[in-house]
């Protein structure tokens, strides 16, 4: 029987690549906060022993456009290419790749249909920065075969929080059901508070930062309604355009489907970003 | 009005490096070239005969005026983007997180405030 040993919630933001290429000494104080707490997370899933990871992030108008925007969409390839020329172009990251597990894909998405997620799929997913910064932080080696999702919380309409919670669910459920014996970690990934393109752009504080504590607090106290609740797509909106990309840490706490053992909104000069564990076989033990 | 006209125009100028350069060095030619090209085409082969601008978003894309742009409700990831990045393309300094390159951030963020948060939907 397979299991989810692990599940966790870490930044994306691109910026995090050029602002760690000189000397660890030159690093400006959040980005030594940043490092540090990322090798946390590197470490904790080290332990977890995982064979494989799902990784849920949000593709930036890399691939997916509004001609055939899918809500939800699982890549099955056996390796996938990742970094799109702008993001090398704005960013400097190189591109990379990343192994796939086909088979993996193919049987939770067949589990994921039967179980009334009509998740789309991809033969040709490149992965833009939303996945490759969080392995960057959590799995460097970029030597475990991934599963890659991505949803959609750029172009509306987008789902509404409670289906990112729902796709969680079943998706642990699906994972659960696989007939061979898999260790399997979920990564996601989003933002807090921020306002990419709009008229906060670039602010060097929080944007909200009562709002940030309400929904990673939720997530702290594993009240997911509450979490859903308070990020709906109008109030998102009101703090800014890209603040929907909170939505895929909820994926996260719907496979956990138990409070967060570590919840953390970790402010900076810039927008916050949220570091978030949870334990799942640690809290079924119990 | 079509916002997912301008935004297919943003999505599809930012993704070619060959095409920004055009929109950077010709815009009023590069906008009225794509319109007819890029823009009324599905595919290779299949060509899409309903869509067309506004005179006010073949104006505002042809004059590179982010403020009207984001005023009309493109999609502000997009218009950022293929913003900075031309930016980026005429001046090799400006790397990500420079002072040049905060610069036209706050420079972007002022132009755009005045118009609050107009409807980006499609």
């Amino acid at each position: 029987m397979s299991s989810v040993v692990l599940v966790l919630g870490v930044p994306h933001n691109p910026f995090h690549y050029p602002l760690t290429r000189g000397p660890a000494e030159t690093w400006d104080a959040d980005t030594q906060r940043m490092v540090k707490r990322g090798e946390e997370m590197r470490d904790r899933l080290r332990q977890a022993q995982p064979d494989a990871l799902v990784v849920v992030g949000n593709d930036h108008f890399n691939q997916f456009f509004m001609d055939n925007m899918p809500a939800f969409l699982m890549g099955k390839m056996s390796a996938y290419d990742a970094i799109f020329q702008t993001e090398t172009a704005e960013f400097g990251m190189p591109p990379c790749v990343i192994p796939g597990d086909k088979a993996l894909s193919q049987s939770l998405l067949g589990a994921l249909l039967e179980r009334g997620v009509d998740m789309a799929f991809s033969d040709e997913f490149k992965l833009d920065h939303s996945f490759v910064v969080p392995l960057q932080f959590v799995r460097p080696e970029l030597d475990l075969p991934v599963v890659p999702i991505n949803t959609n919380n750029n172009a509306p309409p987008l789902p509404p929080a409670s289906r990112f919670v729902e796709v969680g669910r079943q998706l642990r459920a699906a994972i659960d059901a696989l007939d061979d014996d898999r260790r399997i970690a979920v990564i996601v990934s989003g933002h807090l508070a921020a306002d990419v393109g709009g008229h906060h752009h670039f602010a060097d504080h929080s944007l909200d930062p009562e709002w940030e504590e309400t929904v990673i607090g939720a997530l702290r106290d594993g009240d997911l309604e509450a979490a859903a609740q308070h990020a709906s797509f109008e109030r998102m909106l009101q703090i800014g355009y890209t603040t929907h990309q909170f939505l895929p840490f909820l994926v996260g706490a719907g496979v956990a489907g138990v409070p967060a053992v570590h919840a953390e909104v970790m402010n900076r000069r810039a927008n916050s970003v949220a570091w978030l564990v949870w334990e799942p076989q640690y809290e079924a033990e119990q | 009005m079509s916002r997912y006209l301008v935004d297919k125009f943003l999505y599809r100028t930012l993704r070619n490096p060959a095409a920004r350069q055009e929109y950077s060095a010709d815009p009023v030619g590069y906008v009225s070239n794509w319109e007819s090209t890029v823009g009324a085409s599905l595919n290779e082969a299949e060509r899409l005969t309903t869509l067309s601008f506004t005179d006010e978003e073949r104006k505002s894309l042809s004059d590179v005026d982010f403020g009207r742009i984001f005023a009309g409700g493109a999609h502000p990831f997009l218009l950022w983007t293929l913003m900075v990045v031309i930016e980026m393309q005429r001046d090799s300094d400006m790397l990500a997180r420079s002072p040049k390159y905060l610069e036209f951030g706050r420079k972007y963020a002022e132009g755009v405030r005045v118009f609050g948060r107009p409807d980006i939907s499609t």
